[in-house]
């Protein structure tokens, strides 16, 4: 079975080893030490890693050495402004349809005698729709 | 002529929108919660007020997306919170979206209006990470 890259980012130890290859190449020894976890554990999230796409992996000589690769987080990040710009747009027409159940009688003017000390502050035009 | 605020986006964990509403935390309550209002605001569904249901939300087809959206209720406290699941099936995360509803007591304004509330959110959570939207609400 191969990761995706939500999966591969769901887990808070996978995030910091992203986090610690963000400055650089390393081999899977310095990346294990800040966990208190075995090797074989620290060797399996990075498995995941590099089954999303986030990680690299090369030889040398023995050694495993491990690099980020940040471009699956691309779609994750378009992802999430999607689900952003989507909920802002709907929470916008519940607020069309609240009006209209249920009109608020805005005065179409601002009172002459002015808002209220305690309470003007956070008023402000209804008319607003955009978000 | 909608919010009283345009909503607000936020959030670390969460894709949290907030925003607030002249009308009563009722009539908000019935907007997130009547099937016919929900069709109106956001996609037309089986959508039915009680935990546990399960209910799909239609919309249009896209690559890699069906245009439907399968949830199950698992959050049900009127008038205060609703929240489901939400998965939009293929390689989707499954997420979780979760309204919040609260009254905003500061909302009296000129000795004429009865207490506002804040709604309302809906929250996301995913293995991968979570978003909410938010409204409030004042009557």
């Amino acid at each position: 079975m191969t990761f995706s890259v939500y999966e591969a980012i769901a887990d808070p130890t996978r995030r910091s080893i992203l986090d610690a290859l963000a400055a650089g190449e390393q081999p899977v020894n310095r990346l294990a030490e800040p966990f208190v976890m075995s090797r074989p554990a620290v060797s399996q999230h990075l498995r995941v890693l590099r089954e999303a796409g986030l990680v690299r992996e090369r030889r040398v000589g023995r050694e495993r050495r491990y690099s980020l690769d940040a471009t699956p987080l691309g779609e994750v990040a378009v992802w999430i402004a999607t689900y952003r710009r989507f909920w802002a747009d709907r929470m916008d027409r519940l607020g069309a349809v609240l009006e209209e159940i249920e009109p608020s009688h805005e005065p179409s003017h601002e009172p002459s005698h002015g808002p209220s000390p305690t309470t003007g502050a956070r008023r402000r035009s209804p008319r607003r729709r955009d978000g | 002529m909608t919010a009283t605020r345009p909503p607000r986006i936020h959030g670390r964990d969460a894709i949290v929108v907030e925003a607030d509403y002249p009308q009563s935390i009722e009539t908000v309550w019935r907007a997130l919660t009547d099937p016919a209002l929900v069709g109106q605001w956001l996609m037309t569904s089986d959508f039915e007020p009680r935990l546990g249901h399960r209910f799909s939300f239609r919309t249009k087809p896209a690559p890699g997306f069906s245009g439907i959206i399968e949830c199950v209720v698992d959050e049900f406290d009127p008038p205060h919170r609703l929240g489901y699941t939400w998965w939009g099936g293929g390689g989707n995360p499954q997420t979780h979206v979760r309204f919040d509803l609260a009254s905003l007591p500061t909302a009296r304004v000129c000795g004429s209006r009865t207490p506002a509330s804040r709604p309302v959110g809906s929250a996301a959570r995913s293995s991968a990470g979570s978003w909410a939207a938010a409204g409030g609400a004042r009557s």
